[in-house]
């Protein structure tokens, strides 16, 4: 398979979310990028400030019709018309889909509350090869309250029997952030244990999204034969959080020495001083480093 | 830490026209480069058809203001590119923002005047009067036209040495810019690249019998790193052969093809950067 891919998402001019940190590392890694932008903003909204426009139906229509790609990645897709149109379109054309289904975080939307109903239907319709929720997402999209263990497996469960690789990219618990994994053909749930870095980052999502097609085409697409499927996914999440620790950490301490040591508040200007290190990452993304222990579900004590 | 590069051109989701031809490499050399995007399209419209719409001068007003607003007005970059401004509305805006620039801190400003090739204009001409306020305003530090458009802006027919050295001389009596760089000119059966800053410089162009797109866009890149990085004569000399060397790859690619729609612009990395 081709290492070509079309991704869905939004534009920033200045600073690295969406799209602008989608592109950049899969373009380092040698993939042909098609980029459709969804949204077209000066900056990111977390500078309490910014300007631009989202686009229209009739514009994502016109643009929808580009040359294809092998794969597909979707990120920020800013209200339900545009999931609507893409779930008519993907059904018609199907490549390697995976889905960020950017909704929220931490019991708050990002998005236009409409989008969660067309997100499910979408799931139920089209096929969907990876899927990267929160918490929070998986909670919308599974439309169930997750709390403990039990539930948990239950929701990642339900998302399995339609979804080929399953990442739930962040469930907190105390002093740490989980990441579990699930694949088809599979039964166990895996998870990585993570340290919560105490800032604010933006673009997280979607370079842990764009990292995550790399990595799984090395350990999985290039030579489907003979591939256990979990052990793929566990290896691929694997090397991108220990890529992502040494992006964010680097991405931090620029981020204080701009700020005069203080840590920056949300829905401010000091906001765009914690803008990704992107450019200085290159050297890392070319890294197959596998830094987390994987545990079984079961030894994480979610509860 | 990385310099901030604003690049003002063209967008199309596939392909690597404007500023999708600008931003990789300029990434790859270590700049973090913001991207207005001028149009959104789906590709070319070398590949026949294409559709989209230009973004409307409004949203190109509204961002510009959006980046002032954040503490990021153009003022606070190293290196401002223009390229493809679409039409009347959109370089009116672009001026209007040159203009409000102090004379003490400005970025570096590169403009590819984009007005058509090969005899024919690609715009409107009611934009022409506002490119020549620009060119005369003191503001642009390099230009990169292409043959036509530097015929077009000094009305002299470049035809052998004597002729270029006329355009230049009515190009420095109409405007004020300070270093010209015409990326190709055709005389004699032979290609230059044309420099000039007080002296001209003349570079030999292997000439290939191939139609590309998006040359002058990835030329216009490779310059604006390189002058702010080397003296002229060398900054114009590595930029045209670093664009020569993704030719090559582009050609050996797809060898005995006539029309090559895109150029390798990922898979010349290592080219960016020796």
């Amino acid at each position: 398979m081709e290492k070509s891919v079309l991704t869905i998402s939004s534009h920033v001019i200045h600073g690295y979310v969406g799209n602008k940190a989608i592109v950049f590392p899969l373009q380092i890694k040698g993939w042909e990028v098609d980029n459709l932008n969804t949204v077209n903003y000066s900056n990111h909204t977390g500078y309490g400030i910014f300007k631009g426009s989202v686009i229209s139906n009739e514009l994502l229509k016109k643009l929808l019709d580009s040359p294809p790609s092998s794969f597909l990645i979707t990120g920020y897709l800013p209200n339900s018309s545009v999931v609507d149109q893409l779930k008519d379109y993907l059904l018609n054309n199907h490549r390697v889909y995976l889905l960020d289904p950017i909704l929220g975080d931490e019991g708050q939307l990002y998005v236009d509350p409409s989008c969660v109903d067309s997100y499910r239907e979408l799931l139920n319709e089209v096929k969907v090869d990876i899927i990267t929720p929160n918490h929070f997402e998986l909670e919308l999209l599974t439309d169930s309250k997750i709390q403990d263990h039990d539930q948990l497996i239950l929701a990642i469960e339900n998302l399995k029997r339609k979804i080929k690789f399953v990442v739930i990219t962040s469930y907190q618990v105390g002093e740490f952030i989980y990441c579990l994994v699930a694949a088809q053909g599979n039964e166990s749930i895996k998870g990585f244990k993570i340290p919560i870095i105490d800032g604010y980052f933006t673009g997280v999502g979607d370079l842990f999204t764009a990292l995550l097609i790399d990595k799984l085409y090395d350990s999985y697409y290039t030579d489907l034969e003979n591939k256990d499927a979990l052990e793929s996914l566990c290896k691929a999440v694997n090397q991108v959080l220990s890529i992502m620790e040494k992006v964010l950490h680097h991405t931090f301490n620029t981020g204080l020495s701009k700020n005069n040591g203080k840590h920056p508040n949300m829905g401010t200007l000091e906001i765009g001083k914690f803008e990704l290190n992107l450019i200085e990452a290159v050297p890392l993304f070319e890294s197959t480093e596998e830094n987390f222990e994987v545990f079984d579900f079961h030894e994480l004590k979610l509860d | 830490m990385p310099g901030q590069i604003l690049t003002i051109s063209s967008h199309v989701v596939h392909g690597y026209v404007g500023n999708r031809g600008m931003t990789f490499p300029l990434q790859v050399m270590g700049w973090n480069v913001d991207a207005l995007n001028t149009t959104n399209y789906s590709n070319h419209p070398g590949y026949g058809s294409f559709s989209g719409e230009i973004e409307k001068p409004q949203l190109i007003f509204d961002v510009l203001k959006g980046l002032q607003d954040i503490g990021n007005g153009i003022e606070n970059y190293d290196i401002l590119i223009t390229g493809y401004l679409p039409n009347y509305e959109i370089i009116t805006s672009v001026k209007n923002m040159m203009d409000d620039l102090s004379d003490t801190k400005k970025p570096v400003i590169v403009m590819d005047p984009i007005l058509g090739d090969n005899g024919k204009l690609y715009l409107s001409e009611a934009v022409v009067p506002v490119y020549k306020e620009i060119l005369a305003s003191g503001k642009i530090d390099v230009i990169t036209p292409n043959q036509f458009e530097f015929e077009y802006f000094t009305g002299v027919k470049i035809t052998d040495e004597t002729t270029l050295k006329q355009a230049i001389t009515k190009f420095k009596s109409l405007y004020n810019v300070k270093h010209i760089v015409i990326s190709s000119v055709n005389f004699d059966d032979s290609m230059y690249c044309v420099g000039y800053v007080d002296d001209l410089i003349l570079i030999p162009i292997e000439e290939i019998p191939v139609k590309f797109f998006g040359c002058g866009d990835l030329f216009t890149a490779l310059m604006a790193h390189n002058f702010v990085k080397y003296d002229f004569e060398h900054a114009l000399k590595d930029s045209v052969e670093k664009l020569s060397k993704v030719l090559q790859r582009t050609v050996e690619h797809e060898p005995g093809v006539k029309i090559i729609k895109d150029l390798r612009i990922i898979q010349s990395k290592d080219i960016y950067l020796q």
